[in-house]
């Protein structure tokens, strides 16, 4: 979170307009209140950081894409799919999986627990487009038993 | 238009806060023929905006902060939100959706009028 803040109000976006960051490992549900509360307080402090011309939260959404692991994981994970839909969760996020460490979030777990409608953004597509990597042709995989949106 | 006084009765540079038909306005000269008229409340929580603090826009590229002495802000006494006094429009934001009401001003044989309307 710290380091977020640093990126976006020492204005490191501003210099570096190509510039894109994926936080890793850090979670996902403080992301919203972060930026609301960013955007709020912006208003009242802009002096502090003049050399910002956008609200603190579109450096966000244009510059930074965020790994799911450790997904947080109320009992009811449609409160965790609600509060990522407010940062528009299916374009944000990345799939991570943490493996070999103790709290690794393994594919299934995480599929079972986000919108089917997000899973092709989240698994390849938000990655894939955040390494600039060339794009696929109609239907080619990177693997022969990649999963696809349609087989999980 | 309303008389609000003479344009020697206005310290240039200084806000001046006037009331017209039940309204309190914020009357600025910045010179014979410059002179601005915003309404006294601030459109986020209703504070007395022409008592904040007038001084020159900042900006500049990151870790450095220039000085824009061409344009004057006024920022509210209670949560400091900033407006451009030429346009009323927030420096935070682009578009004029939550702008402070600004009103036309003149100078007219050495008198200020405003218009409210």
């Amino acid at each position: 979170m710290t380091h977020l803040v640093s990126l976006i109000l020492h204005g490191v976006f501003e210099k570096y307009p190509s510039l894109r960051v994926l936080l890793v490992e850090s979670s996902t549900a403080w992301i919203p209140w972060l930026l609301w509360r960013l955007d709020n307080n912006f208003k009242a402090l802009r002096r502090d950081a003049p050399w910002l011309t956008r609200y603190p939260s579109e450096y966000f959404y244009d510059h930074v894409r965020v790994t799911t692991q450790p997904l947080d994981s109320p009992d009811d994970s449609e409160q965790l799919v609600q509060l990522l839909s407010f940062i528009g969760g299916e374009d944000i996020l990345c799939y991570s999986s943490d493996y070999p460490h103790w709290d690794a979030d393994e594919l299934p777990s995480v599929v079972s627990r986000l919108p089917k409608a997000w899973l092709p953004k989240v698994l390849r597509e938000n990655a894939w487009k955040l390494f600039g990597w060339p794009a696929l042709a109609e239907g080619q995989t990177l693997l022969a038993d990649a999963p696809t949106a349609s087989s999980l | 238009m309303y008389d609000v006084g003479g344009v020697d009765e206005f310290a240039y540079g200084e806000m001046t806060i006037v009331a017209i038909e039940n309204r309190s306005v914020g009357v600025l000269c910045l010179g014979d023929d410059e002179v601005y008229a915003l309404l006294n409340r601030c459109p986020h929580m209703g504070g007395p905006l022409c008592e904040g603090h007038l001084g020159p826009r900042l900006a500049g590229l990151p870790g450095t902060v220039t000085v824009c002495g061409d344009e004057v802000v006024l920022s509210c006494p209670w949560h400091h939100w900033e407006f451009s006094v030429r346009t009323g429009r927030p420096l935070f934001a682009n578009g004029n959706r939550i702008s402070v009401k600004t009103y036309k001003a003149r100078v007219e044989h050495g008198r200020v009028l405003v218009d409210v309307q």
